[in-house]
């Protein structure tokens, strides 16, 4: 029962709310007909329910198919099942549909917690599995717990065996996680407030692993879409890595690259955020024109891939194409007048010098007095405008928003670019923790000659934030953090900051270590002991790892409760004495004593006689010598133990003379 | 079709006396016990194999490890449920015989090995199932089986399989024993009518015992070694003396039951009617023998004659 609610717990986050109701009202169901004080439902109305169930589930999701509504029939199914727990099949059916439901939590979450989750309830439903088959009622509750644990430990060596050595292949046939359930992260539009709601958000992007020194934080601008279209609201990206592919020959590049890995959490898109500009190997990926990298299936679990950047380039310094003026020169034909008009002042006084236009805006932006808040006032239909000249108080997409229309409206192509900037970098694992609270916007314009050009007109008003690499810093110390209970303002407190650290390390070993063990990981690690590494040698090795591991297990399992507690000399000899007796065909029965299978023996041969009988005698001295020992006499056992020795020498030679 | 079956059960019955002969006392080793998933075993297999395919296609290495665990945890299973039913000392315990249709008692002890418990053992055995038996704190059990009889003779149930699906239910393990048991199956009581002309020992004998228990025969004054059964209550109500009853009995002259005597043709029903006899005899206390063709039993009373008795008609 226990290990039902413990296997869909984690689900009931995601499963819709009515499902969470089923849950309760069933468990308590189930619990009052265990006590006895209802009855199973009746088979129309289980019909009913599961009938419902389904239509609910349909009626939720709109299809049976997926991972999400599968899973919400699947523990709908396994709830109504429980109503219907009469024998030990049907028990033993709960029992494994838990480990089913159980699995399938994998593929909503890979974390360590979840791991470890996963694997604690392991634990509980092999004992509701034990504790179905005792039958010996006496026993108290923990046995089976107890047995549990020990099998599962017994299961491990096989398991790395398996883990290790079991050969990977890719997907059979592709599933695609068609997951409807919202991520928070970066999406390919920005309105205003978009980026706000993500900075509330502690919950983490990516890790970087960087091989060599990490970069200084005002160059981590994690690259991840770039928004071109503009309505006068909403901010558009157009994933165009198909239509306009990524030209090698209009980028030119210097200094040396950076090499590091990314492990990028799901985040149901496609966008890869990687420091401009970069090549991706490990996942199949396609580059816009944009030098936005887009892998090819959206990404719905934890990746890992590598990245190579060079982040000093020039990029399309020949004059752009027509459309692709025309692409980032457009604006909403109407509204924003103001800011139209305040474009044309700046272009005049810039004389055309698109970077001295750039500097002549984020200047506006430093000397007027614009605020940086996470919760700006809502802006209506000429949100440029009312940004620039009423509210003056926003966040990177706002700026970066006004400085792309302001550039845009002077006739510079400009676009902005979204993403993530800076990053936490982890004391212990050197690595680099990307949250979504480090979501950032910026801007991009371009030049003749000098292609396109990074602007962070944020940066004018918060310079600190781009300086410190970390917007957390930036508005602890301006004081703009005003939701006490925000993980933010938690992670104040050093030791509970600590602990999250520790946790987040352990995670990040977790899922570089085992989850991302594929198929390219286990070459790798094969390819140390063997030199070319093929499937013949896999199987051979892991057949070799099994049979190992089944010797061990064999020895655990079946001999080493033996070797616990040693036999005795005495018993020794005694067992050898009665193995003589068998090989005459005369068998200690059952329960008989020492006394009465001596008597027994001392009849059938009788030429034996004193033999046997001071064998039985010395044997049962000892052994009752020895239990009374215990009880009463502490001081006196060293002598005992003397006569014991004594005795047991005298049995020896007794059972060593025994011929018959 | 059914001469192949046959043909196979022999095969079989003949490789299972070789590699487990029948032996009164048999410890449980692995050469005695065969193991094999239960179709709960097999489900939890394709709910294993089902997560792997899971885990391969959507790429999850998770759902893989976790479909690994899982087929680890039947290895391992195999092992303990093996593992539980080895190291069992099995031995024969007594027999007791039934009439034909009845059951016959058979007692088998499983004692403990020395360092690990047994749980939920079962036996079946032709027709019986057992409750589960535990060997955790005790050293040994019994068995109680109550076999069902449908022929007369020696009554040699064959083995009897000891299993065991402990602890997951995912394997089974069993043994199949011939501890060598026996009994004796004796013919079904039935009442036929014996050939009162040919004998001359169905009517009642000449010798009179006193103080036997059949017929009364008159009161006598209380004495203190009476049975208390003896008094006569509703003569101490009318007259306030203690009266015993006293009773006749015939001291039969060696009654003989005659296989000639049964007066049906068929030999069984002869045998029934004999074992009927044998039992309406035994109850009155009457001294009587029994003639078989190729056996005489001198005639005698009590408990043993009567087994002797019975044992000879079971075996005739």
């Amino acid at each position: 029962m226990l290990s039902v609610l413990m296997s869909v717990l984690p689900h009931l986050q995601r499963l819709p709310y009515w499902l969470a109701g089923v849950f309760i009202a069933v468990s308590i169901w189930r619990i009052q007909v265990f006590r006895q004080r209802m009855t199973f439902p009746a088979k129309w109305l289980r019909l009913l329910m599961v009938v419902g169930g389904a239509l609910g589930v349909i009626y939720h999701y709109g299809t049976i198919f997926g991972p999400d509504a599968g899973v919400a029939l699947l523990v709908t199914a396994y709830l109504f099942k429980l109503l219907e727990m009469y024998t030990r099949r049907d028990a033993f059916l709960v029992v494994i549909l838990s480990f089913f439901v159980l699995a399938t939590e994998f593929l909503f979450s890979i974390s360590l917690l979840t791991s470890v989750y996963v694997f604690s309830v392991l634990i509980v439903i092999s004992a509701a599995l034990i504790a179905l088959n005792m039958t010996d009622k006496s026993i108290a509750v923990w046995r089976p717990l107890k047995s549990s644990l020990i099998t599962i430990l017994q299961t491990i060596p096989l398991l790395l065996v398996l883990f290790f050595l079991f050969p990977r292949m890719g997907p059979i046939w592709e599933l695609k996680m068609q997951s409807n359930s919202s991520r928070t992260g970066l999406s390919d539009t920005i309105s205003p407030g978009d980026i706000a709601d993500l900075s509330q958000s502690s919950e983490l992007a990516f890790r970087v692993e960087f091989e060599g020194e990490l970069p200084e934080p005002r160059d981590l601008y994690w690259r991840a879409l770039v928004f071109d279209r503009f309505d006068g609201r909403t901010w558009y990206s157009t994933n165009d890595a198909v239509f306009s592919p990524f030209d090698a020959r209009q980028i030119e590049s210097s200094g040396d690259a950076l090499h590091y890995q990314v492990y990028l959490e799901p985040t149901g898109q496609n966008w890869l955020p990687t420091i401009a500009w970069s090549t991706i190997s490990g996942i199949k990926t396609k580059k816009s024109s944009h030098l936005v990298n887009y892998s090819i299936e959206t990404i719905d679990k934890a990746i890992r891939f590598s990245v190579q950047s060079y982040t000093n380039y020039v990029y399309q310094p020949e004059p752009l194409g027509q459309m692709e003026l025309g692409r980032f020169l457009k604006l909403p034909p109407s509204g924003n007048t103001r800011a139209q008009e305040m474009a044309k002042a700046l272009s005049s006084r810039a004389r055309g010098d698109s970077e001295l236009m750039a500097a002549l805006i984020n200047r506006h932006f430093f000397d007027e007095e614009f605020v940086y808040t996470l919760q700006p006032p809502t802006l209506g239909s000429n949100s440029i405008d009312e940004f620039l000249f009423s509210t003056r108080r926003g966040f990177c997409s706002h700026y970066a928003g006004a400085f792309v229309y302001l550039m845009r409206a002077a006739g510079v192509p400009a676009r902005m670019v979204g993403g993530y900037q800076g990053g936490e970098i982890h004391p212990i694992g050197n690595y680099l923790l990307v949250h979504q609270y480090d979501a950032h916007a910026w801007a991009e314009y371009w030049v003749s000659g000098k292609g396109w050009l990074r602007v962070d007109p944020t940066a004018a008003i918060a310079p600190h934030r781009i300086e410190s690499g970390s917007l957390r810093d930036t508005l602890t110390e301006v004081g703009l953090l005003d939701s006490p209970f925000s993980s933010r303002n938690v992670m104040n407190f050093a030791a509970i900051g600590k602990l999250r650290l520790m946790v987040d390390y352990l995670d990040y070993l977790w899922i570089k270590n085992v989850v991302s063990y594929g198929r390219d990981a286990q070459n790798k690690l094969l390819s140390q002991i063997m030199d070319k590494v093929t499937a013949a040698k896999v199987i051979i090795l892991l057949s070799i790892g099994f049979g190992g591991v089944m010797v061990l297990l064999v020895a655990w399992i079946l001999f080493l409760p033996g070797l616990r507690t040693k036999p005795s000399f005495a018993d020794k000899q005694y067992a050898s004495f009665l193995r003589k007796l068998e090989r005459k065909g005369l068998y200690r029965v059952v329960g008989e004593g020492i006394d009465a299978f001596s008597r027994r023996a001392q009849e059938q041969f009788p030429e034996q006689k004193i033999n046997i009988n001071k064998i039985s005698n010395i044997y049962s001295e000892i052994k009752y010598s020895k239990s009374g020992e215990s009880e009463s006499q502490g001081n006196k056992s060293a002598t005992k133990s003397d006569s014991i020795a004594a005795l047991e020498q005298q049995l020896g030679q007794a059972v060593a003379s025994l011929k018959i | 079709m059914n001469s192949i079956r046959e043909m196979f059960r022999g095969r079989w019955e003949l490789w299972l006396d070789k590699r487990i002969p029948p032996r009164n006392r048999v410890t449980l080793n692995q050469k005695r016990i065969f193991i094999f998933p239960t179709w709960m075993g097999l489900g939890y297999l394709l709910t294993d194999f089902l997560l792997f395919v899971a885990g391969v296609n959507y790429d999850n290495t998770m759902i893989l490890n976790f479909s690994f665990f899982l087929a680890s945890l039947f290895v391992v299973s195999i092992l303990q449920t093996f593992s539980n039913l080895s190291g069992i000392v099995v031995s024969a315990g007594h027999t007791e015989p039934a009439f034909a249709g009845a059951e016959a008692k058979f007692i088998i002890h499983l004692s403990k090995s020395k360092h690990k418990d047994h749980h939920s053992i079962y036996c079946s055995w032709s027709g019986f199932r057992s409750n589960p038996h535990n060997l955790i704190e005790q050293q040994q059990v019994t068995i109680t089986a109550l076999l069902p009889t449908s022929k007369r003779g020696k009554f040699k149930p064959g083995r009897f399989k000891l299993y065991t699906e402990f602890p997951f239910g995912l394997c089974k393990s069993w043994t199949w024993l011939d501890l060598d048991m026996s009994t004796l199956v004796y013919p079904e009581p039935r009442e036929y009518p014996l050939d009162s002309n040919r004998t001359d020992s169905s009517d009642k004998g000449n010798v009179i015992i006193r103080d036997g228990q059949e017929d009364f025969s008159g009161l006598r004054v209380f004495n203190a070694s009476d049975s208390l059964h003896t008094v006569d209550w509703k003569a101490y109500a009318r007259r306030g003396v203690l009266y015993s009853k006293q009773f006749h009995g015939y001291q039969a002259q060696s009654r003989l039951l005659r296989w000639s005597d049964v007066l049906v043709s068929d030999k069984e029903c002869k045998l029934s009617a004999l074992c009927f006899w044998v039992l309406e005899l035994s109850k009155t206390n009457h001294p009587y023998g029994l003639e078989l063709p190729g056996t005489i039993i001198t005639p005698g009373s009590g408990k043993q004659h009567e087994k002797n008795c019975l044992d000879a008609l079971a075996l005739a």
